[in-house]
């Protein structure tokens, strides 16, 4: 069985190099495991659309839609027009904005599709207005998107809460400090990447006083596109509004701020703006939609419990257990998406782990920084996907500049994560949900 | 036949828009119900989701028509466009799409028909679920036509490449943009 | 007992078969543990013919989907609550306030009575075979604000309370005196957390311990409506069996039932220590407060309702 879903995987591969529409690509290893794995396929198309109309899913278009409104509408460029007072004559600023505006956004969605969508629109096309390829603008969003899932609120870390019967806002604590770090990191990497890079633009120097004038003006032309983010976290923070109808909040209050305010949106240009959101929505959830029934044979073919089964039969060291488990976990994150993910791994890892004297809180932050990333490691990447839609950008432009994310400032969280549990349990400690 | 198929093209694309918009509409109507006057409509979650399933496969559709999914072409960096290997790799590739569409629309059709047989009703609202369930087997019809549609094209275009050695050929990805 | 539409399988003995069996708890909960006994005598009972696989935590879609899977054949066997997409009347157990004690309930859901036999079957329409009753708990209401008047329905609480959604449970909340709030589930847990509302109704102890004991306050156990579930198999691959292996999965089943309805109560008042253990404070009710609760509800929610699970059955079973 286990050869089967690797034929399968390298099926995925090879029509994804022939660059068959993503929708097929997971539609065709979808047939194969159909036909050659006997998995019935007389209950996935209910099953499927069982999954599309799930309000988890439904922040992702949400937020597609918001996205390209605040990038149209101005709010987003004086915003970062904003930020620019204080990184835009620095080499590299504009990159840490990217990555930090990511983690904030991670603090208002709790899924790893948001910060993407909402801010690659406008951070992408800036950054390469600034100089920055392409490629590395689109991938430098795209890993940080992923801080969704690792600051808090998570779907994935609630999930984990339930099917371990784990205190969910431990869980949620978890991932913070490995959250941070890999803003952290990610940062540093751009500031060293950005100085090889030989057509950066920064903005000019201006005499103090023109300084002075032009910082003012910038404040007070983002004070509009300011009050959306207050309104955002305000809004959920303050029990307005879930995270999801957050999105819905932000697409709303942009137009009237884009039409009446900064004058930018006029009525065709926000047609076009809502029927690219549309197709940019057909385009992911139709991908989402198979990429799901995909996941669900390998469920059925309980090809979790198969792995699990082998990786615990090649030691019983703990660290190099602990290191197979994350190998174990990447893999995972390549075949399948976050939720599935935990919601099939956590209960069968959870017992072995704590035999070896790990914490379930410990394990829930290994288990999302793990996760977390498989949406960006191919072939089944949905978020890398979304990212190189949102950034106008091709797969093997992405490629390169991602890898050296994932490599150089995510995987070493990974181990700072797995081996080092104060990096997790510090927080939940701190606020008594560890005894 | 041109004309019809405009049209149709126009009609799924100001079909989406309007969902597109109604959606985050609704949501903020429930947000203010909910917050401002302590009574949210039952329903509305449920009401949703009869947009949510046709904006999807609808935009699903629309993306195929305007050939605007998203894929990874690796192998298209070594093979060059206007080339015979380049005109064999479009043809396949239509092909392989084609196949997996008509098969995932027969399934599509399984369910529509046995969603048909069923006709469940939407919990709260008593809505005919069929009303959303149906939008999968049209989404995918309208996916599968347009993914022929380019593969007629792609035929066309590589047949004139193989048979013109020296003839450069424009992408045809291109060319319908 | 009917035989396979082929008529090839000989109606004695045992065959090799695995059986996929679905349920929406955790691996390792208790109803985890029960499913696992069951599906234990059965394997022995086959002398080791029968196999199953087993899906905890809903890994095969939500019970209401992995029944409708049931019936089309492409997974053999669930345990979980009757879903209302096919036919909404088949959820009238959970109906509030149609039982108010254990002693009640076990009336009323009693195996071949008249509201296990509806059910049944209901079931059978939709092409499954109903093995058995599980009972989980008795309905309460979580809050992270005390309650003004606990006992007193007729004072409005002016909290906003998560509820399922379901005609039912909104009018319960309503007349129980709260505002009924439509959330998903899956965001229930944040919304409760940032105060969009203040509780939840809809389940009971045992399932708020599991999903909501970090922001649960104030457990009340107003038992709003008795939570069964039910042991279901796909009709197609009953109608598989032999003879011979019916009657071991109908002798397991029944011991399944028996053992529940003898654990349940007890489990019940486990999970509300553990709710207490985790922080929670448990309100108390007298036997007039519980009255005064359960005519509020009957009087207001059953008539708006009752067209819902068809008058006549509804009359049936509501006239005891
Ligand atoms: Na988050
Ligand atoms: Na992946």
């Amino acid at each position: 069985m286990l050869t089967l879903v690797l034929i399968d995987v390298i099926l995925l591969v090879v029509l994804l190099m022939f660059s068959v529409p993503l929708p097929y690509c997971f539609g065709g290893a979808l047939a194969f495991m159909a036909v050659a794995g006997g998995a019935s396929m007389r209950s996935m198309m209910l099953w499927g659309f069982g999954q599309m109309i799930s309000p988890i899913l439904l922040a992702s278009p949400l937020f597609i839609l918001a996205g390209l409104i605040m990038a149209r509408s101005g709010v987003a460029q004086h915003l970062l027009n904003f930020a620019d007072i204080f990184v835009g004559r620095v080499k590299g600023g504009i990159g840490v904005v990217a990555v930090t505006t990511c983690a904030i956004i991670g603090a208002i969605s709790g899924s790893g599709f948001t910060g993407v969508a909402a801010t690659g629109p406008v951070l992408i096309p800036r950054m390469v207005e600034q100089g920055y390829p392409r490629g590395y603008a689109t991938a430098l969003v795209t890993v940080s998107s992923v801080l969704g899932l690792l600051i808090p609120p998570s779907v994935i870390m609630i999930i984990y809460g339930w099917v371990t019967e784990t205190s969910i806002l431990a869980a949620f604590l978890s991932t913070v400090g490995p959250g941070l770090m890999i803003v952290l990191s990610f940062s540093i990497i751009n500031m060293i990447w950005v100085r090889k890079m030989p057509d950066i633009i920064l903005e000019e120097k201006l005499p103090a006083a023109e300084m002075r004038t032009r910082n003012l003006q910038r404040m007070v032309r983002a004070l509009p596109g300011l009050s959306l983010p207050v309104i955002i976290l305000g809004g959920i923070y303050g029990g307005v509004f879930t995270p999801s109808e957050a999105a819905a909040v932000a697409a709303i209050v942009s137009i009237p701020i884009g039409f009446w305010v900064y004058k930018e949106l006029k009525f065709k240009t926000f047609l076009e703006t809502v029927n690219e959101s549309s197709l940019s929505i057909g385009a992911i959830m139709t991908m989402i939609m198979f990429t799901l029934m995909l996941s669900q044979t390998y469920v059925l073919l309980k090809v979790p419990q198969a792995l699990v089964d082998i990786i615990f039969g090649i030691t019983t060291n703990k660290v190099l257990l602990l290191i197979v488990i994350n190998v174990f976990l990447f893999f995972v994150g390549m075949i399948v998406n976050d939720v599935t993910g935990m919601i099939l791994i956590a209960p069968l890892l959870l017992p072995l782990v704590t035999e070896l004297g790990i914490s379930p809180v410990h394990f829930a932050s290994i288990m999302g920084v793990n996760l977390a990333m498989g949406g960006v490691t191919p072939p089944y990447a949905s978020i890398l996907y979304l990212g190189m839609r949102i950034g106008n950008c091709q797969f093997h432009e992405i490629l390169r500049p991602t890898l050296v994310f994932l490599l150089f400032g995510y995987l070493p969280i990974v181990f700072l994560t797995t081996f080092w549990p104060p990096l997790s349990m510090y927080l939940p400690t701190l606020m008594g949900f560890v005894k | 036949m041109k004309k019809f198929s405009r049209a149709a093209a126009k009609f799924q694309e100001y079909f989406t828009m309007i969902l597109t918009i109604i959606l985050p509409i609704l949501i903020v109507i429930q947000v203010v119900l909910r917050y401002v006057f302590r009574a949210p409509l039952f329903g509305i979650e449920e009401l949703m989701l009869f947009p949510i399933i046709w904006l999807y496969m609808i935009g699903g559709a629309n993306a195929s028509r305007t050939r605007s999914h998203i894929d990874c072409g690796i192998l298209t960096l070594y093979i060059h466009e206007g080339t015979k290997g380049r005109a064999v790799f479009n043809v396949v590739r239509s092909l392989i799409s084609i196949v997996v569409s008509l098969w995932l629309t027969y399934w599509a059709y399984w369910y529509f028909m046995y969603s048909l047989k069923t006709w469940k009703l939407s919990p709260l609202l008593k809505f005919p679920m069929f009303f959303a369930e149906s939008a999968v087997l049209i989404g995918l019809i309208l996916m599968t036509i347009y993914t022929g549609a380019e593969l007629v094209d792609v035929f066309k275009a590589s047949r004139e490449t193989i048979r013109s050695k020296n003839k450069t050929i424009t992408a045809v990805k291109e060319e319908v943009k | 007992g009917s035989s396979s539409p082929a008529g090839t399988n000989e109606a004695q003995g045992f065959e090799e078969r695995t059986l996929k069996f679905g349920h929406v708890r955790p691996e390792g909960s208790s109803t985890d543990e029960d499913a696992n006994a069951f599906m234990a005598a059965v394997t022995e009972g086959t002398e080791g013919k029968t196999t199953f696989e087993v899906y905890p935590n809903s890994q095969l879609g939500d019970y209401a989907l992995v029944q409708e899977r049931l019936g089309i054949g492409d997974v053999e066997m669930q345990l979980a609550p009757a879903a209302p997409n096919i036919n909404p009347a088949i959820t009238l157990p959970s109906l509030p306030f149609l039982a108010s004690t254990w002693d009640e309930a076990k009336t009323i859901f009693a195996r071949d009575g008249l509201l296990f036999n509806e059910v049944e079957a209901m079931f059978e329409q939709e092409n499954i075979k109903m093995l058995a009753g599980y009972p989980k708990y008795f309905g309460g209401i979580i809050t992270t604000v005390a309650p003004k008047a606990p006992g007193d329905p007729n004072i409005s609480e002016d909290v906003k309370i998560r509820v399922p959604g379901i005609k039912s449970f909104e009018l319960t909340a309503t007349a129980l005196g709260y505002q009924a709030s439509p959330i998903a589930f899956s965001e229930a847990f944040t919304a409760i957390q940032t105060g969009i509302v203040n509780g939840a109704i809809g389940s009971g102890a045992e399932g708020y311990y599991s999903s909501f004991r970090d922001v649960t306050k104030y457990y009340l156990p107003v038992n709003s409506h008795f939570e069964i579930w039910w042991l279901q198999m796909s009709m197609d691959a009953w109608n598989k069996l032999s003879d011979d292996e019916k009657a071991v999965i109908e002798a397991a089943a029944l011991k399944f039932e028996q053992d529940r309805w003898a654990t349940a109560p007890e489990e019940e008042q486990e999970y509300i220590a553990l709710l207490e253990e985790a922080g929670a404070v448990i309100i108390e009710y007298t036997d007039e407060q519980y009255k005064a609760m359960a005519d509020k509800v009957r009087a207001e929610v059953w008539p708006a309702v009752r067209e819902e699970y068809g008058a006549e059955l509804f009359d049936k079973v509501t006239k005891k």
